[in-house]
């Protein structure tokens, strides 16, 4: 299974059809390619911040344990597939 | 439309910490916190659509937790034990919030929209709208779809440990999870 891919602003999509014009912005032309929901998803997840307030209000209410910050995502993580049953 | 599972339960409702149980070591709900923390935030907001609600729900998950980490000893894989909690705690959430119309599904038409080719590679563009274009994805889906996709997205938990924590089959898991990815891929592409 192939990483999902941040191709730089001037490289070739990496599909045909995207119908990208020459005005769209280099950002806009960041492609992502996933070839699974479940990828989508991982994806989403690694991309997306956990509020340091929820740590916060857990020290307040347990204030006899230590909560510590969550861990880093790891952002070189790729998707594994789960193997074919 | 699938039929919906019962809410899970835990063994007994958390209630208030009892002073003759002694407090999990510190270390120990420590560790979970830090290990499980995302996981636990990242399936309550995609269930619930607001971050505000998915801190508090993810807080409330992890006092019940703490409350309840002796009973857990044991009896399954912590990661299992934690989603069923999130998801429990998160689906109740939403029946009171539908009970009390808090919330409305404005997405239930586009359920029923035929939209384009199906297993085809999801193109994304844009990455600071992804989240936003899953989260109305989810949003459109049963209750019972939005489950199952948010656990085969984490790659720790198998077929069997999601069928688990949703108690069903395994072969009712797959099956679902077929029409749930084809659902998901469909109405992802309407969100563009």
């Amino acid at each position: 299974m192939k990483k999902p891919k941040n191709n730089p602003p001037n490289a070739t999509p990496t599909q045909p059809n995207l119908e990208l014009t020459p005005e769209v912005s280099p950002e806009m032309q960041q492609v992502l390619t996933f070839e699974t929901v479940e990828e989508l998803l991982g994806y989403d997840f690694r991309e997306t911040d956990t509020p340091e307030r929820i740590g916060r209000k857990l020290r307040a209410a347990l204030p006899q344990q230590e909560i510590l910050p969550l861990k880093p995502v790891d952002p070189n993580a790729t998707w594994k597939p789960r193997p074919k049953e | 439309m699938s039929q919906e599972s019962p809410p899970f339960q835990m063994s007994t409702p958390a209630s208030p910490a009892d002073p003759t149980r002694p407090a999990p070591a510190p270390e120990e709900f420590a560790k979970i916190y830090q290990e499980h923390g995302r996981q636990v935030y990242y399936v309550a907001l995609r269930m619930l659509s607001d971050p505000t609600q998915a801190e508090d729900a993810t807080h409330d998950v992890f006092i019940k937790v703490y409350r309840n980490l002796d009973r857990f000893r044991g009896e399954s894989c912590l990661r299992t034990w934690l989603y069923r909690i999130t998801m429990n705690h998160c689906q109740n959430l939403l029946k009171s919030w539908q009970h009390r119309n808090i919330h409305s599904n404005a997405e239930d038409a586009l359920w029923e929209t035929q939209v384009g080719p199906e297993n085809s590679p999801l193109e994304v563009l844009e990455t600071q709208e992804l989240g936003g274009r899953i989260q109305k994805t989810l949003d459109t889906l049963p209750l019972e779809y939005r489950k199952l996709l948010l656990l085969v997205a984490d790659q720790e938990l198998s077929y069997e440990k999601i069928a688990q924590i949703t108690e069903q089959s395994v072969d009712a898991v797959r099956g679902k999870l077929h029409r749930a990815r084809k659902a998901f891929a469909q109405h992802f592409k309407t969100t563009s």
